[in-house]
């Protein structure tokens, strides 16, 4: 049994179908690779198991949580947090506020404590103090007070990890986080996941074009084609896999 | 990473609404005085319509074939008050009618003489000129049109007169700050024709307070008959509690035959004024009121009032109400083919083109509908012999300024009545005074030469505070049903001059039924 | 590069700080006594003046809760003229016909729209946009039409204001301007004003640089990254109205305490527009831009009205580029809604040569000036004065990730004990 569950989910956009029947586990402390050519259905699953989209069927739970029983806005407090392939990060706040955010659901200062601050101080700077700390880990102090708008990509990329962590993750779900960067800068990202997994103790669900990364870090990889599973084993395994061969024929 | 998307939507929807605001101040701005006083009473609703009244009932088309003859009093009507009783006595100011004026109840630094000097009287009227109802603002600009012929012609004892105007954009606390601002600058004789209900109620409270004549007020509301609790505020105009009452004499007079009476009443203070006034007129005729239809202004149509209007099968149909409720009621009435009342309307509806035009364009004619007027039209052929309308007409083109337009006769009305309450009061003992200037506006007895031959504006003290109560029915008379029609006389002046009282007497008339 | 670099937390950048505030105070101090020390630049002296001030604080006040839901919430919201005319006849009403006193139905006020912000709110968890602009535009045509309607109440377009000569606010007469005359009156009420409006400042100003703010910033900068923070949504857009609206409501009512007349008229479409402009002139997003918002909507459509006719009240500085103008309007057919037009056209082109508002501008030519660094106090704790957080890294985004990793580890074992959370960032300061 795994921490996290997928089990026959199914999406329907329509006519068309960009899950189908989809079924997997990840088991706690793993690196989940989940790898496919374009529109087979990666971000989708994200999206699905984020609470963006619903399934037209099929059940998916987070450590007996029943996720699709959950909102998008308290799928953090079940553990999971994620970052996005086309970032979303907040442009008009500084790096370190969006940080602060991250950590929303693991603070309780409300409209009213927080504006005759009463009792909201001590929480406002542990949150902040938390906050740093993540930038420095991830090396972002010197943007920490700058607008999150107009920063290299490689460092908005770091800043959606950063925020991520700032909500205490069990699983965190990065999507496409080595998009964009050159290679010294994944050879570097690779490091900081595997470092954060062990750190963080962190269940790692990850979707990659980068095939090097991928199968660099990953203990376990599932490969999706058209919204299926079409194989799904370790690295070794899956780069001998002739199904797999067949989908990425034409692909990079 | 669009961090001013949402920004530039604000700032899109911001441009866009202020093109569209600017196009249509602009235009108002530029169209002639029909349209802007009609449009006032569509655009605004009835606040706005209290001051179309003068305006639109000096611009109502076709009040041809003055049948009454009548000497017109010249422009230039001499000052009544050689040798005056009236004026300044043992510290007291002794008017006529009982008015008299103790400036010790007056703020301490109250100063009888300011804004009067050897040469200049200054004035201030705080109204519209910018915004929807922005044309109003041409009101000022006739007022001083007049003025200005008349300081050409030696002004008063030597004095010009200055209208100082400011906008207030038709906002009472807009009006409130204008006031306040000219309070404080000390340099007015007199406020006069401010504009708009709201607007006056919103100062009037100060002006009195203050000790300044707050005078001629540009609205038909009753109010301003309120000479005990607001000595220093006067009107000018009609207001719509004694126009009711004309129709009632009329009808009485006119129309022996009809008994039974509907109201489709405006559901505020305006179309109420008109209910009060007129159940208050028919008190002792063989006139009732069978019943009366409310409307609101948020009302989409008319359609099922008119349903249970026409089921009491009325004589009479009064509608006290305006904008474009006066042409869906018209409306109504001429769908009708079994009920055939007679049909009374609000004078603030009388502007041809804005009211009766929207009829014809439905196959309609709004024809055998009744208004009251009282102002000549100055653009109506039949009155060019008029010398006081020549007059106007040569002086406006001599000042580069289009006689057509109106709102600026409308200006001259009131400029007029300002300049002989200056004459008064300089006739007055103590010479013209602020104190004397307030007599004067309570004991006016010239005849306006714009009000149609027969009537008179009289005000006397404490017993008359209404300047103008009488008036003439006219009937839209169409001959070509796909053209539009006119207003002709119908029946005889009546003139209710003195019979109002004060607004204890509409008080009293409201509070009773 | 700024002339005067001030890092946050120095005496130079308190100085720097409280100088600000000093100045601010000494400016709202000042107009309570100019009519007594003779110097009154701008007619400050004069009544009519200062209730044009009281009203600009007013609707600073206005703006400033219309900034909650389209400046930091993003939702284009365009109905708030609704509830500041809410606020206003509920005022006016308890005040006139319940004989309430002023200040006791501010309260009311603000309960009041903070429930009906939260009905018309209620839309905006489904639609955004301009299909929201449309939804809410719709509630500031509908207002005046309900006034009108229920007008035994409202005194409907005639206005309602209290019975004469109980409608004002007099001062207690410990107040130092009790015996200025006429002036007495609008001082009070500015005094109350202003307690009042810097009361809200400070705590809009709390709750935006706090948890709730925060997460408001979020949903208008990403509404899904938003929600996968944890951040709900449907309760801070609905939250998030109710307070615009109750702010709004505040703002209507202290409009009546400055001049006790409420009008159909003044609580129309056009307030709604010119509130959406004054924030949008000021510096959406901001806090201070509420106050040259206001002092736009206040006074240049009144300076350039009143230009038309009369320019000696224009300012040397302005006078050489507005003259040509208003000698132009002078005595102009419709002179004040041409003025009108170049008011609006000229704040089009000012809104987008400065999208930012006002308050940008001023941000942008003080950073020519003054630079601060960041620097809170939590973080001078974290590292000690002597560490600043722009030595202690490279600005290059790479970095030896695998020599910092256990540093990290202890790091984030001690954050539960803040206190010793200094002394694990020297241990750190050692290893790198």
């Amino acid at each position: 049994m795994g921490v996290l569950e997928v089990s026959e989910v199914s999406v329907r956009f329509g006519g068309v179908t960009a899950l189908d029947s989809l079924s997997f586990a990840v088991e706690a402390g793993q690196i989940c690779g989940l790898i496919g050519p374009n529109g087979a259905g990666k971000t989708t699953m994200f999206n699905v198991i984020s609470r963006i989209y619903n399934p037209t069927g099929g059940s998916i739970t987070f450590d007996g949580n029943d996720v699709l029983r959950t909102r998008a806005s308290t799928i953090s407090r079940i553990g999971i947090f994620r970052t996005f392939q086309n970032l979303a990060l907040w442009p008009g706040m500084t790096v370190l506020d969006n940080v602060m955010v991250g950590a929303h659901t693991k603070s309780h200062g409300n409209a009213v404590s927080s504006s005759f601050r009463v009792g909201s101080r001590g929480e406002e700077k542990r949150v902040a103090v938390r906050a740093y700390e993540l930038l420095e880990e991830l090396e972002l102090t010197d943007v920490a007070f700058r607008p999150a708008a107009g920063l290299p990509f490689g460092t908005l990329k770091r800043i959606e990890i950063a925020r991520a962590l700032a909500g205490q993750p069990r699983m965190l779900m990065l999507d496409e986080p080595a998009s964009g960067l050159t290679h010294s800068e994944v050879d570097v990202l690779a490091a900081l996941i595997k470092r954060i997994r062990t750190d963080y103790g962190l269940t790692i669900l990850l979707v990659e074009h980068h095939m090097a990364m991928v199968m660099g870090i990953s203990d376990h990889v599932v490969v999706l084609d058209f919204g299926r599973r079409i194989a799904e084993g370790t690295p070794a395994q899956i780069s001998r896999d002739p199904r797999v061969i067949e989908a990425y024929l034409g692909e990079s | 990473m669009r961090p001013t998307r949402w920004k530039k939507s604000v700032v899109l929807g911001v441009g866009a609404a202020f093109v569209i605001a600017s196009c249509g101040s602009s235009t108002k701005a530029g169209s002639t005085a029909t349209t802007v006083a009609a449009g006032t009473a569509t655009t605004a609703g009835a606040g706005a319509a209290t001051t179309a009244a003068a305006a639109s009932a000096a611009t109502t088309a076709g009040t041809s074939a003055a049948t009454a003859a009548g000497t017109t009093t010249g422009g230039t009507t001499a000052g009544s008050a050689g040798g005056a009783t009236e004026g300044l006595v043992n510290g007291v100011y002794k008017g006529i009618g009982d008015f008299n004026i103790d400036p010790k109840k007056c703020p301490a630094d109250w100063n009888d003489k300011q804004g009067i000097t050897d040469k200049e009287i200054d004035l201030f009227v705080s109204l519209p000129k910018s915004g929807p109802l922005a044309g109003f603002g041409l009101l000022a600009d006739g007022a001083s049109s007049y003025f200005k012929y008349i300081n050409d012609n030696g002004g008063i004892g030597g004095r010009n007169i200055v209208l100082d105007a400011k906008d207030d954009a038709y906002k009472p606390d807009q009006t409130k700050t204008n006031v306040d601002e000219a309070l404080g600058a000390k340099k007015y004789a007199a406020f006069m024709t401010v504009l708009g209900t709201a607007n006056n109620l919103a100062v009037w409270d100060t002006t009195n307070d203050e000790c300044m004549p707050h005078l001629l007020n540009g609205t038909g509301a009753a109010q301003w008959g309120d000479v005990k609790g607001h000595p220093w505020t006067t009107g000018m105009q009609l207001d719509y509690f004694t126009e009711a009452s004309l129709w009632a004499k009329w009808l009485a007079k006119e129309h022996p035959e009809a008994k039974t009476v509907a109201e489709l009443t405006f559901n505020n203070d305006f179309g109420k004024s008109y209910s009060a006034g007129f159940k208050y007129s028919i008190k002792g005729t063989g006139l009732s009121v069978v019943h009366q239809e409310l409307h609101e202004g948020t009302a989409p149509n008319l359609t099922n009032q008119f349903t249970t209007l026409a089921a009491t099968k009325a004589d009479v149909v009064l509608l006290e109400t305006t904008g474009a409720f006066c042409t869906q009621a018209m409306s109504e009435i001429e769908k009708n083919t079994t009920w055939k009342p007679i049909v009374i309307m609000s004078g603030t509806c009388g502007s041809v083109a804005q009211f009766f035009k929207p009829l014809v364009d439905q196959g309609l004619t709004g024809a055998n509908t009744y208004i009251i007027q009282n102002f000549k039209d100055v653009n109506d052929p039949a009155n060019a012999s008029d010398p006081f309308i020549q007059l106007y007409q040569k002086t406006l083109t001599a000042q580069g300024l289009d006689p057509k337009q109106t709102t600026y006769a409308t200006g001259w009305i009131y400029a007029w009545f300002m300049t002989e309450i200056l004459k008064d009061a300089a006739g007055y003992q103590g010479g013209l005074t602020r104190g004397n200037i307030m007599l004067a506006a309570r004991s006016i007895q010239e005849t306006n030469p714009l009000l149609i031959a027969g009537l008179t504006s009289k005000m006397d003290g404490m017993k008359d505070a209404y300047l103008t109560e009488g008036g003439r029915m006219a009937k839209y008379t169409v001959t070509d049903p796909k053209a539009l029609g006119r207003f002709v006389p119908s029946g005889d002046l009546i003139n209710l001059e003195g019979q109002l009282g004060t607004y204890d007497t509409v008080k009293a008339a409201a509070a009773g039924g | 590069m700024a002339l005067v670099t001030l890092k946050q937390g120095t005496p130079a950048h308190r100085a720097y700080v409280v100088g600000a505030w000093a100045l601010a105070a000494i400016v709202l101090i000042y107009v309570i006594f100019a009519y007594r020390w003779g110097f009154a630049p701008g007619s400050i002296d004069k009544a009519f003046r200062l209730t044009q001030i009281n009203d600009v604080i007013c609707y600073a006040v206005a703006i400033l809760g219309l900034n909650l839901v389209i400046g930091f919430s993003g939702q284009l919201s365009l109905g708030h003229s609704a509830f500041v005319g809410l606020g206003a006849y509920t005022t006016i009403i308890l005040v006139a016909d319940h004989h309430w006193s002023y200040l006791a139905t501010v309260p009311v006020s603000a309960a009041l729209c903070f429930v009906i912000g939260l009905v018309v709110g209620l839309p905006a968890l489904r639609i955004r946009g301009l299909y929201l602009a449309v939804v809410t535009l719709s509630v500031a045509y509908v207002f005046p039409t309900l006034v009108v309607k229920y007008d035994s109440l409202t005194g409907g377009p005639n206005g309602k204001k209290p019975a004469r000569d109980t409608g004002k606010m007099n001062p207690p007469s410990w107040m130092p301007f009790s015996n200025a005359g006429r002036l007495a009156s609008p001082l009070w009420v500015y005094c109350i004003l202003v307690v009042i409006a810097t009361a809200l400042f400070l705590l809009v100003r709390n709750f935006m640089k706090s948890r709730p703010g925060r997460a408001l910033l979020a949903v208008r900068d990403n509404q899904t990254s938003a929600a996968v923070s944890g951040i709900n949504l449907p309760l801070y857009k609905a939250l998030t109205f109710g307070a615009s609206a109750a702010i709004g409501g505040i703002a209507g009512s202290m409009l009546m305490i400055n001049r006790p007349f409420a009008s159909d008229v003044q609580f129309g479409l056009p307030l709604a527009i010119f509130l959406v402009v004054g924030l949008v002139a000021g510096g959406a997003g901001t806090i201070s831009g509420a106050i040259p918002g206001a002092l736009i909507y206040v006074f240049v459509p009144y300076f350039m009205s009143a230009w038309t006719t009369d320019q000696r009240g224009m300012p040397p500085g302005i006078k050489q580029v507005t003259k040509p103008l208003f000698d132009w309007l002078q005595g102009r057919q419709g002179a004040g809604s041409i003025a009108g037009v170049f008011f609006g056209v000229g704040l089009l082109i000012f809104v987008f040569v400065l999208p930012g508002g006002f308050i940008d501008g001023i941000r942008r030519l003080r950073s020519k000036v003054v630079q601060v660094i960041p620097n809170p106090s939590w973080l001078r704790e974290l590292h000690g004065s002597a560490n600043p957080p722009s030595t202690s890294h490279s600005p290059s985004s790479g970095g030896d990730v695998t020599q910092a990793a256990p540093v990290v580890a202890t790091v984030r074992s001690r954050v539960a004990k803040p206190v010793s959370v200094k002394k694990a960032i020297n241990l750190r300061g050692k290893t790198t």
